[in-house]
């Protein structure tokens, strides 16, 4: 039966450690005893330290566990309490240790990569590396090189500051050499001339100096816009008119009215809100510095057209705007944007300038069409799938 | 050229020892009429705080939109020695004071470029070329 066999394997189990627990004591003392034991050359390592602390640190934890469920007795307290002093020890040698591994985990993780990618995915200690790394890196290919934003693939270019340090040294030393006290200052007065005159001759553009490479990514700023681009669209659509009426459905706070009735509600009242603002801060700033400032002309021109459209009321009917971009953008054609064109509508080309889709002459054979497919964005695409039109689905019928 | 009256008012009054004079905003109703000379309300101005009106100055006045209201700001020396020093010069110009001085605009420019290529005042280059002319004779 299994259970007996299980027992069996159990008792030998016993049986066998105690032997060899006795045997490996034994062998342990005689080898530290005998000087056979140096503790700075066979000394452990700082990885194996760590691994071997975790090891113990779980049996004891289980001998810890063992103890709490028989819980009778004297003696499984007295172990317990000796786990539980083992047990501190150990956890604070693994504190002590994290600081260390911390400032030795970019050699570490280099080491792992070269480990496993190979020698040529550094940058060379000297040239002669250098050379031999080309070859390699050809041989290999993409597999074995890390990627060139890796900050991991930078280092400090040592020779790189060697030669910029030289440089320096071989400008100093005509300077050195002169010892007359009548002309020293002319002397002077010349080094700094003939510096001068070297950098303006290489190139009359300045440019830093090169010390360490650094990794750059462009595609976080083309993302970060976006994002930007997408939180501003929604601060203005909460802050649209048709949100405000469907929150004040939902809140139990009490209907507030300004002095015109509500009448012009909406866009206007927060553009004209806006200027007022505008106009506040500027006739504050005027009369505290006693100094009059001037209108550039596009605030000219912006405040004239928003005089013009209060006049009219239009916007007091139904001033969709802000909710109305979101909603083209998902579901619109997806052509509104700088300079995008649509291929067709229909039989016509169209082409969008500013905020119309205009007609545009285009003398082309009819064929040349059915090739290319609409462009469509992500959203459209989950809606109305691929690049499927309304005949191809009676086609398939 | 109605009959309505001009009412002048200040406010925002403010004492700048400093400069050792007193400022402050002016407002002015003026209805029916374009616009209040600076003459006329230097003269009412200072009538109404008491100083000779040569010592008041008058700047900046803007008038509202639609007519009638007009403010701007004004300034009362202590001194006329305090007014010529620490007046700008084109409203010491204004006031009829001091007169323009008529520079080119080519000639200032060619002065400020002549002036570039010299680095800090030039007190140590020109010494350093008497010195040298001196050694030369």
């Amino acid at each position: 039966m299994t259970s007996d066999q299980s027992l069996e394997l159990l008792t030998c189990i016993a049986k066998s450690n105690s032997t060899v627990t006795t045997s490996l004591h034994r062998s342990i003392q005689q080898y530290t005893h005998n000087n056979e034991y140096n503790a700075k050359a066979d000394g452990l390592d700082y990885l194996q330290v760590k691994n071997g602390i975790m090891i113990s640190y779980l049996i004891d934890l289980t001998m810890l566990l063992r103890c709490k469920l028989n819980a009778g007795g004297d003696e499984s307290k007295d172990v317990g309490e000796h786990c539980v002093k083992r047990l501190q020890e150990m956890k604070v040698a693994l504190e002590k240790m994290r600081p260390l591994e911390k400032r030795m985990r970019y050699q570490i993780d280099k080491l792992l990569a070269l480990s496993t990618l190979g020698a040529g995915t550094f940058a060379a200690v000297g040239q002669e590396e250098e050379v031999k790394d080309g070859s390699d890196d050809e041989e290999r290919g993409e597999g074995g090189e890390l990627d060139e934003s890796d900050p991991l693939s930078f280092k400090p270019d040592l020779q790189g500051m060697m030669n910029m340090f030289q440089d320096d040294d071989e400008k100093q030393q005509p300077a050195n050499d002169s010892d007359d006290e009548s002309d020293n200052e002319s002397e002077i007065e010349d080094k700094h001339n003939v510096t001068l005159e070297k950098d303006g001759k290489e190139s009359g553009v300045y440019q830093p100096p090169r010390l360490q490479a650094m990794p750059f990514d462009n595609n976080d700023l083309i993302h970060e816009k976006e994002e930007r681009q997408r939180q501003k669209q929604l601060a203005r659509m909460q802050r649209s008119e048709l949100a405000e009426v469907v929150r004040a459905q939902y809140t139990d706070a009490p209907e507030e009215e300004d002095i015109r009735g509500g009448a012009m509600l909406g866009k206007q009242r927060e553009v004209s809100k806006r200027l007022a603002q505008r106009e506040a801060d500027v006739t504050e700033f005027e009369e505290t510095h006693m100094i009059r400032l001037t209108m550039g002309n596009k605030e000219k021109k912006e405040r004239k057209r928003i005089m013009r459209e209060e006049m009219s009321n239009l916007g007091a009917i139904a001033d969709l705007g802000n909710v109305v971009a979101g909603v083209d953008d998902a579901f619109g054609d997806g052509t509104r944007g700088r300079g995008r064109k649509q291929d067709t509508v229909g039989n016509e080309k169209f082409v969008t300038r500013g905020m119309r889709k205009r007609k545009v002459e285009v003398f082309e054979p009819q064929s040349s069409r059915k090739g290319k497919p609409r462009t469509q964005n992500s959203f459209q695409k989950d809606l109305y799938g691929g690049n499927r039109s309304a005949g191809n689905s009676r086609r398939k019928k | 050229m109605a009959g309505d009256s001009v009412v002048v008012k200040t406010r925002k009054f403010m004492k700048n020892p400093l400069l050792s004079r007193r400022q402050m905003i002016v407002d002015i109703i003026h209805p029916g009429r374009a616009n209040v000379s600076k003459a006329e309300l230097q003269e009412v101005v200072g009538s109404m705080h008491k100083t000779a009106a040569n010592l008041v100055v008058l700047f900046g006045f803007r008038t509202k939109f639609g007519g009638g209201k007009s403010t701007g700001f004004c300034v009362i020396y202590d001194s006329e020695d305090a007014l010529r020093k620490f007046e700008p010069k084109h409203r010491l110009v204004r006031l009829g004071i001091e007169t323009k001085v008529e520079r080119s605009r080519k000639a200032i420019k060619e002065a400020k470029n002549k002036g570039k290529k010299v680095r800090g005042t030039g007190a140590s280059i020109a010494k350093h070329k008497a010195k040298r002319a001196a050694n030369a004779d």
